[in-house]
Parts: C-alpha cells; sequence; structure tokens
C-alpha cells in the first residue's frame, strides 16, 4: 500500500479518473468553471476575436446625420458570459 | 481566398496518427511492405467509418465497437511509448517534487494506454466538427 502511495503514476491515475467523474457526474457544475477560465483566459489574449469593421466616413452631403450607435463585441459568445462582469 | 482552419489540420494530424497505430499493428502482425500500408488503410478507413455516426450523431452498436476495436490499436501503438513515461522530464520533475516514485508500473501504463488510445480514435472527429 505504501508502494502503491508512494509512486507518482497512481496519483496521475487518480487524478485523471476523479477529474473525469467530476465532469462527466457534475457536468453542469464544471462547464460553467470552464467557461469562467475561458473568459478570464479570452480577456487576457484576445487572439480569435474578429475586428469590428471600421466605419468609413459619409461623403454623400445627402446623408442624413445619423447617430451609429454599436455595442462592443462579446468577448466571450455563449451564455455563461452573460453574469461575468467584464 | 484560402482560409487555413487550425482544427482541421489538427483532425488529420490525430487521423494520421491512429493510422499510424493501425499500420503498426498490421506491420506486426507481419505485412511489413507496402501490402501493409495498404490493409492498415483500409482497416483504418473502415474503423472511422463506422465510429463517425457514434461520434457525430447517434450511438450504435456498430459504432461503439468500431470505437473500441480502434481505441485497442491506437492504445497497442502508444504502449511501448506509454511505459517510457518514467523517463521524462515531466516525470521526473513531477517525481523529485512530490517525493514520489517516478517508475511506471503496468496498470496504470495499460490505463494511460487505454485513455490516449481512446483520446486519439475519437479526437479526429471532434476537432473537425468543432468551430
Amino acid at each position: 500500500m505504501d508502494q502503491l502511495l508512494g509512486s507518482l503514476d497512481f496519483w496521475l491515475m487518480l487524478v485523471t479518473i476523479a477529474a473525469g467523474v467530476y465532469y462527466f457526474v457534475w457536468k453542469d457544475r464544471a462547464q460553467p468553471a470552464i467557461h469562467w477560465l475561458a473568459s478570464v483566459l479570452q480577456g487576457a489574449v484576445r487572439w480569435d476575436e474578429p475586428e469590428p469593421p471600421a466605419q468609413r466616413p459619409l461623403t454623400s452631403s445627402a446623408a442624413p446625420a445619423a447617430t451609429v450607435v454599436t455595442s462592443p463585441a462579446p468577448r466571450y459568445n455563449d451564455r455563461y458570459n452573460q453574469v461575468q462582469p467584464w | 481566398m484560402i482560409v487555413i482552419r487550425g482544427n482541421k489540420i489538427a483532425a488529420a494530424l490525430a487521423q494520421a496518427g491512429s493510422f499510424a497505430t493501425t499500420w503498426l499493428f498490421v506491420r506486426a502482425l507481419g505485412y511489413t511492405d507496402v501490402d501493409g500500408f495498404l490493409i492498415a488503410a483500409v482497416v483504418e478507413f473502415i474503423l472511422t467509418a463506422g465510429k463517425f455516426p457514434l461520434l457525430h450523431s447517434r450511438g450504435d452498436l456498430l459504432g461503439l465497437i468500431a470505437l473500441i476495436l480502434d481505441t485497442g490499436l491506437n492504445a497497442g501503438g502508444l504502449w511501448p511509448s506509454v511505459q517510457k513515461f518514467d523517463q521524462t522530464p515531466t516525470a521526473q520533475m513531477l517525481s523529485q517534487a512530490l517525493h514520489l516514485s517516478p517508475q511506471m508500473h503496468s496498470v496504470p501504463a495499460l490505463f494511460f494506454a487505454l485513455l490516449f488510445g481512446f483520446l486519439l480514435s475519437a479526437l479526429p472527429h471532434w476537432l473537425w466538427a468543432r468551430k
């Protein structure tokens, strides 16, 4: 037993099984945690978010001077991001 | 415009890895020339077609059998490498830091070979379908 508890492969196997069981049994808890982590990471490195299209100046004099209100692009496109303050 | 999608490339590479383990299996049976390559390609194609519905749309017995067979082929191909895990820098780091023995025993090695074999079997489909 001491030999088992003192070996790295046993603990790696145990952690892997525990993570798998946690994910599949408590999936409703694990998913928001993973999405929260993804939100944090993408807040720091937003590598897959497309740039918003640049607004060209209006050239026609007949065009109305309407105020264009654009909302910022969501940082992470899923429902869990709705509750995150960032 | 040509769009290079990383997920598709990764899926193709994972499929190549899965094929390589199947080829190793066929070579071990004695088919070491081009015939072995062709047999492995046919087997891999049949297994991929068999497990496709299970991983994409519906679960059926044929898909489950194909997935188990492919997992076994992949695990067998990974087996020699998994047994050498204790020689890797990662295992050395963890074992020295946590005061654990780095030696890889047979049951954990089997567990990780089957786990990675399953991932190698399923990842091409998951990566290909990933947006």
